[in-house]
């Protein structure tokens, strides 16, 4: 073995670090080590430093965390002839043994993540022949095409390039089904979908049955077309011009090469951050996924596939005999069956689309539970841990994948586990209030300084804690369901264009109001002890300075499940760009400042005052990818007035193709505008910051759920009494 | 109740008057007023004897017509207190055959708190598991003596067991503080059996000598009469017969007084023995067998007063001596590589005490701790545990009590149950619960940081607050509703812990006679004179040492201290006297030597303006928010008990001893100056105070305070001033094992706090550096 000697090396500091972290010292010297330990990792923190010393950081916050494991395990679990207490208590246990081994293989993935990778450039002549498909089952028809025309506007030669729309909502199966609104539905759809595929110069094609979901629908595909590539696109995530430009070079590089995966970068915010209103400020969900944990999957060759936003080799699917439709994620069962086979993957770090995400926290959650779903049972079907083919690193790190979504077990057990001593006066973590201080409180501050030193600017303090908790209580049944019954969910597909029209508490938000008033009546109850029963009060200060944590979050998601309202259908996005307005025949110098995918905001200047809302013009512009200029047909919304220019909303109205393609060129052609905004979010407050922030919004975002709540009550009383 | 039935035919007349007058005052007075009655006896009469009732005086000096019962002395200590609400005490007494068939009755002197209340309060005497006695406690004013006759036979020949159980209520307080004010006092001069036709001498063999039992203040002192006692060729045979003897005895607190005549009278606890050559010995002891003069001898011959028997042990020359010593000492000695089980400490208690050398459970009812159902507010209950002398896990080491116990639902949240070793706190658990509770085998930490080597009392203690105690209404203190019980089946498991020797250490010299024990090559012995002050002194240090060590110590007397070179060594001698080298390794200030036992101006001054800081810091904590931080310091001290002191990388230096005026004696432990042996320095100002001072440490209660590398026998205080070691030489006991090195750097590190944090920090270092290595060299490269 090639560097057997650092193994060896490594594998002896190990043993030596493990040797003295099993010492049984005692309380003090625990507890000054602890405080050397965090004033270290402060200090690097601090300082900033990054290399060599990012991993000295997490290597001091490994050994405190190993410390706590090591006493946790040694002297916290109740005795086990008290079983009332044994239970809960090592289901406790269990619950912080699962956090810590979460935090160990995410350490190993991001320990060193791949920085972003510079670009592979194939000379023109040398490019591959793409096919890209968008799948589709029921999208609304304007938003189809606005991604096939940007598809079509991708920077390729077009004699290699070919896009296929797959329709699974036109299929004869559809066409041919029993209930006759449905029927005709599609039937319509098929006719109109065809027409405008013809418009724009794209492949329509459908199937005869609906078999097997996307994965179905994708392999239907693969029968019918012959790229070397294949590129996949959602059918809500319209590429950038360059999105083959970046990523079909790697294939050249590496003829084993399966995937090149992209970021998913979305337009509209979901739904915690637009009822939290962080979407402008705050780094979105996702992108501690595609900003640093793909970066880590990449460094061992584990970047895997997610669906949409990627280029595929036609030869690795086919030898894999296609889309795997086991799971209903059939992505990262895809990826990982390839993977296994010897292939290879590759993870660009730049946006190259743009989507949508589901609006509602009803379709979020529905969105979560088929992943959570479908990782559950790829573990069931694939256990990836001893699936053969995969190098040791890849194994851990799709274990680090799919274990992710146990979450909701422990989530629920930290949640409720301070109930069984507030109520039931029982005792399920044995310790003291200095051992408290020495082992979990440092095990907490370095697990909350490691997290904020790995993601400090993809996730905010709490963050995490607070989807986690939003999810769990619904995604809690879902992933137990599966265990139970492997094969029984199917692919749905998840809304993504839904709107909320007025302000509302979410279908499913009961359980939330439930759990608030369960934590609030126990934070009573620690209030009550504390004072009632001094003899114990350290015991219950500690607990009921846990279970306000929990009342927090509880409080905040409250936040969560009230529905906002929005007034814009979709999301706008920033452009600086030069164009002209026409107008009753006349031509203005023009910039537009932002668009959407029903309008824009324009500066026109010199235009006089007298245009009309409801007039008609068009707007004037250079396409990208196009060598002259082309109008689009707008109608004006609203105007004001600025000094010497006017600004005016106005809206799209598309007649043909080609107009399709113009807004598509506004929004989607220029991929730096996203990788912009999404680095003016990415910034890290650190914790003390965070946390006092997250305080703030815990405390605003409880009151207007309850608010919403007291409103919905009166509501129905108000239908009833009417 | 059955009071002291039998008769004592010559006391007739006087007696009865005396027993009638008690029995008047007793049916008219609840309460027991004893003090005022005078001098007379206050024997309560019981049914059977009224006509023949025997109280007995304490004016027993009133010589009645015929010769007094002859008194065998029982209790082992200056002092037995039962304390509490409930107190046991037991201990063994050796007899003889003639003591166990003559002991007619029991004799007992007890007095008690003025806070005690008779009518729920009792004191009953066990012997041999059978009840002989059982009395309400009513002796406020003054010591009252009862006699408890005994059944016959029930007195063995050998070892007997002796308990007393007191139940102590107070007269009107529920507090748990008034229960620190309930005791009984057992008067050892007062408490003894009687033995109406006793022969003059007791011992009459050498099976007898572990029967030799205590004087009236529970001394036991063997007179080694030695008259040629210049002669070093005597100090070997004397050194040797002393540790034999003092084994045999096993009593707690012997003493040998080596002189060169006959003493005129012995005492009850004394054993006068003898030793020289037939040719010395003849002028002294006329009755010394004829075949001394041509073979060893050892036996009890009349002492030439005529008032009992000596033991005899000579022989026509030395070596024929020392063998005859020998034949005395090596029945009884225990090889080399004979490991022991128990602690050979029966004078302490009557229950064996177990040696605990490694992982061991053991369960209370082994340990003699009986199922007990209580009703007061405090329970005490404890036993006692041996520790080996290579101990090392003071400051990490844990052991576990499983508790198996039980509470009333009438047990107010906020009771406790704690658990004391050597008198410190070691562990607290509350009782939580509203409804009672039962405990089956409850896990309780309790930390080994007080555990010593040698003999350890661990005492286990629960505070019992109800409402009705609150309340506190008449007669409350005495309810008979059990709140608490303590079942024997509770364990103690006590894991591995770490063993390695560690030199100097008074503790494991007291506890187990470490290092001498178990040596191979003979200690050197320094005695600076052969007089009687230091061969006393050597004899009574060495005999203490065999009992404490379960065998008898090779020693050779050594006349140079300069040529003791690296051997394990004892020097005994008047601080002057001591060479300076010795002074420096054992850290005893050289000015010392003239400056101990000469007045000198005291240097108090510094220590008194620091009192007066504390004093004032004490008195300026005030307000809300300093009382706040006051609290939350309070609760890191003792949480924590972290000090600056305690903050260390490395141990430091020990600081040289300058004993003080008051100090009498010093026991100090330093390195050969090679550092591979150990020696260890008896000194005093003077012969006498030398003398003095080691039969003083040698009381069984300051012996087991010995601790750290010099401890100083104070004149005019109970405990002694110990010195605490802090760097210590590892002297290896076990063979070398993964888990006892482990286990041995987890207390150093948990001594060394700082070290522990370096260490920590180093490798996490070092870790971060290998694995940053390790990830670029494997995986994709950036």
């Amino acid at each position: 073995m090639r560097h057997s000697g650092t193994v060896v090396l490594w594998a002896c500091v190990s043993a030596l670090v493990i040797l003295v972290i099993t010492l049984p010292i005692n309380l003090q010297t625990q507890l000054v080590a602890s405080i050397a330990v965090v004033t270290f990792m402060a200090v690097i923190k601090v300082l900033r430093a990054e290399g060599i010393w990012r991993l000295i950081a997490l290597a001091f916050g490994t050994a405190i965390v190993l410390r706590y494991v090591y006493w946790r395990t040694t002297s916290t679990l109740p005795p086990l002839n008290q079983l009332e207490n044994f239970i809960p208590g090592f289901l406790l246990y269990l619950a912080e043994m699962y956090s810590v081994m979460m935090l160990a293989l995410s350490l190993f993935v991001v320990a060193l993540p791949l920085p972003s990778r510079k670009g592979s450039v194939t000379p023109l002549e040398r490019l591959p022949s793409v096919d890209v498909f968008v799948p589709s089952y029921n999208e609304d028809i304007g938003l189809l095409a606005n991604t096939l025309a940007a598809a079509k506007a991708m920077d390729y030669p077009a004699d290699k390039m070919t896009i296929w729309l797959l329709d699974d909502g036109g299929t004869e199966q559809k066409r041919n089904a029993a209930a006759v609104v449905e029927a005709q539905v599609a039937a319509a759809r098929h006719a109109e979908l065809q027409a405008l595929c013809r418009d724009l110069g794209v492949n329509y094609l459908t199937r005869a049955r609906n078999e097997h979901a996307k994965a179905g629908n994708m392999n239907n595909g693969m029968l019918h077309s012959k790229g070397e590539l294949i590129a996949i696109f959602d059918a809500d995530h319209a590429p950038a011009r360059d999105f083959l430009r970046e990523t079909v070079g790697y294939f050249a590089d590496d003829p084993k090469l399966f995937l090149v995966q992209t970021p998913h970068f979305f337009l509209n915010p979901d739904p915690l951050e637009r009822n939290l209103r962080t979407f402008e400020k705050m780094p979105s969900e996702n992108e501690m996924f595609y900003g640093i944990i793909q970066r880590g999957l990449d460094k061992w060759n584990a970047s895997f596939f997610c669906g949409s936003a990627a280029v595929l080799r036609r030869t690795a699917l086919n030898e894999a005999g296609g889309f795997s439709g086991l799971s209903i994620t059939e992505d990262c069962e895809t990826a990982l069956a390839l993977h296994s086979r010897g292939w290879n993957s590759v993870y660009v770090d730049k946006p190259l689309i743009a989507g949508l995400q589901p609006a509602t926290f009803a379709s979020f959650i529905g969105q979560r539970s088929r992943w959570a779903q479908g990782m559950m049972q790829i573990l069931r079907f694939r256990f990836p841990l001893f699936k053969s083919g995969l190098s040791l690193p890849q194994r851990l790190c799709y274990m680090s994948s799919m274990l992710f979504w146990l979450f909701p077990f422990p989530r629920t057990i930290f949640l409720f586990a301070p109930l069984f001593y507030l109520f039931f006066d029982l005792e399920i973590f044995t310790a003291s209030g200095g051992e408290f201080l020495g082992y979990t409180l440092a095990y907490m501050l370095v697990n909350l300084m490691m997290q904020n030193y790995l993601y400090g600017s993809f996730r905010w303090p709490w963050i995490s804690e607070l989807y986690e908790y939003v999810q769990s209580v619904h995604l809690l049944p879902a992933v137990v369901s599966v265990m139970l019954n492997p094969t029984k969910p199917t692919f749905k597909v998840t809304a993504k264009d839904e709107s909320i029209a007025v302000a509302r508490l979410s279908e499913i938000s009961r359980p939330f109001f439930v759990i608030f008033a369960v934590l609030f009546v126990a934070f009573l109850m620690s209030i009550y002890r504390f004072y009632a029963e001094p003899y114990k009060a350290d015991v219950t200060f500690v607990v009921g300075a846990w279970n306000l944590l929990n009342l927090l979050i509880a409080g905040c998601a409250l936040g969560v499940v009230s529905e906002r309202s929005e007034k814009a259908a979709s999301r706008r996005v920033t452009v600086k760009r030069r164009c002209t307005f026409l107008s009753e025949g006349r031509e203005y110098p023009a910039t537009l400042e932002n668009v959407s995918a029903n309008g824009a905001r324009v500066q026109v200047f010199g235009l006089e005052d007298h245009i009309a809302t409801g007039a008609e013009g068009a707007l004037q512009f250079k396409p990208y990818g196009g060598d002259h200029e082309e109008a689009l047909p707008v109608e004006i919304r609203n105007t004001e007035t600025a000094g010497n220019v006017m600004v005016i909303g106005c809206r799209f109205t598309p007649q043909d193709a080609r107009h399709h393609s113009l807004v598509a060129d506004l929004i989607f052609a220029n991929s730096n505008q996203w990788s912009d905004f999404q680095v003016s979010r990415r910034y890290n407050p650190g914790i003390f910051r965070g946390t006092l922030w997250f305080l703030g919004i815990a405390a605003y975002q409880t009151s207007r759920g309850l608010i919403y709540f007291a409103r919905s009550l009166g509501g129905r009383k108000g239908e009833a009494t009417s | 109740m059955r009071f002291a039935p039998a008769a004592a035919v010559g006391l007739g007349l006087f007696l009865a008057l005396s027993a009638s007058t008690a029995f008047a005052q007793e049916a008219a007075v609840p309460f027991d007023m004893t003090g005022e009655r005078g001098p007379t006896a206050d024997q309560k009469p019981s049914e059977g004897n009224s006509g023949t009732a025997t109280p007995t005086t304490t004016q027993v000096e009133q010589k009645p017509v015929v010769k007094p019962p002859a008194r065998r002395y029982i209790v082992s200590a200056p002092s037995l207190m039962l304390e509490g609400e409930v107190a046991s005490r037991s201990f063994p007494i050796y007899l003889t055959k003639d003591e166990a068939a003559g002991a007619d009755a029991l004799n007992l002197g007890y007095s008690n708190a003025v806070v005690v209340a008779p009518e729920a309060s009792r004191l009953t005497v066990v012997i041999n598991d059978v009840p002989v006695g059982e009395m309400p406690v009513q002796s406020a004013e003054g010591t009252k003596e009862v006699r408890l006759n005994l059944p016959a036979g029930l007195l063995r020949p050998g070892i007997n067991r002796v308990t007393f159980n007191a139940t102590h209520r107070h007269r009107t307080d529920c507090t748990i503080r008034s229960t620190y004010d309930l005791w009984t006092a057992v008067d050892p001069a007062r408490t003894f059996l009687t033995l109406p036709d006793a022969p003059t001498s007791r011992l009459q063999t050498m099976d007898d000598i572990p029967a030799i039992g205590v004087g009236p203040a529970g001394q036991t002192k063997f007179i080694m009469v030695l008259p040629e006692m210049g002669q070093p060729a005597a100090t070997n045979a004397l050194m040797r017969l002393s540790q034999g003897l003092a084994m045999m005895a096993k009593m707690p607190n012997q003493t040998f007084d080596v002189v060169d005549t006959m003493p005129a009278t012995l005492g009850a606890g004394e054993l006068a023995v003898v030793l020289g050559t037939a040719g010395d010995l003849s002028p002294i002891l006329p009755r010394l067998p004829a075949t001394a003069a041509s073979s060893a001898v050892a036996t009890f011959v009349d002492a030439p007063a005529g008032n009992g028997k000596v033991l005899a042990v000579s022989g026509p020359d030395w070596p024929s001596i020392e063998s005859a010593v020998e034949g005395i000492v090596s029945p009884i000695d225990r090889p080399l590589g004979v490991m022991r089980e128990a602690l050979s400490v029966r004078q302490r208690n009557a229950a064996e005490m177990p040696l605990v050398s490694g992982e061991t459970t053991l369960t209370l009812a082994a340990l003699g701790v009986r199922t007990g159902e209580f009703s007061g507010r405090r329970f005490r209950t404890g036993f006692d545990i041996g520790i080996p002398s290579d101990f090392y896990a003071d400051a990490y080491g844990e052991a576990t009590l499983l508790l198996d116990a039980a509470y009333a639902p009438d047990v107010l949240p906020g009771s406790h149950f704690d658990v004391y070793v050597n008198g410190n706190l070691a562990s607290t658990v509350p009782f939580n619960s509203r409804n009672g509770g039962i405990f089956r085998h409850l896990p309780i930490r309790v930390t080994m940081r007080h555990l010593r080597p040698g003999p350890n009392r661990i005492d286990i203690e629960a505070i019992l607050l109800t409402q009705a105690d609150a309340v506190c209404a008449p007669g409350a203190s005495a309810l008979q509703e059990p709140r608490f019980a303590l079942f024997d089946s509770s364990e103690l498991r006590v894991p591995n812990f770490a063993r390695i020797g560690q030199m100097p250490s008074l503790a494991a010299l007291s506890g187990t006679a470490f290092p001498y024990n178990g040596q191979t090559d003979p200690a050197a012995l320094y005695l600076d004179r052969l007089d009687s002050d230091t061969l006393s002194t050597g004899a009574t240090f060495l005999g203490r040492l065999a009992v404490s060590g379960g065998r008898a110590l090779q020693v050779r007397p050594e006349s140079s201290a300069l040529a003791i070179g690296d051997r394990n060594a004892i020097l005994i001698g008047t601080l002057s006297q001591l060479p300076p080298l010795v002074l420096s390794q054992t850290h005893i200030a050289a000015e010392s030597a003239s400056t101990w036992g000469a007045p000198v101006a005291g240097d108090n001054q510094r220590a008194g303006t620091q009192e007066a800081i504390d004093e004032w810091q004490s008195r300026v904590r005030g307000g809300a928010w300093r009382s706040q931080v006051a609290a939350f310091q309070t609760w890191l001290q003792e949480t924590f008990d972290i000090s600056f002191s305690s903050l260390r990388l490395l141990p430091g230096e020990e600081q040289e001893v300058v004993p003080d005026d008051s100090a009498q004696f010093l026991i100090a432990q330093g390195d050969s100056p090679d550092h591979t042996a150990t020696w260890t320095v008896l000194s005093a100002p003077t012969g006498a105070s030398l003398k003095a001072g080691m039969a003083a440490v040698a009381q069984d209660a300051r012996w087991q305070q010995l601790d750290g590398y010099a401890t100083l026998d104070d004149k005019a205080s109970d405990s002694l001033d110990t010195r605490q070691v802090s760097r210590a030489r590892f002297v290896p006991t076990q063979p070398w094992s993964f888990s006892n090195m482990r286990l041995i750097a987890a207390n150093w590190l948990s001594s060394n706090i700082l070290s522990y944090a370096l260490a920590f920090c180093g490798l996490s270092l070092l870790l971060g550096m290998a694995t940053w290595g390790l990830l670029r060299r494997f995986g994709r490269q950036s």
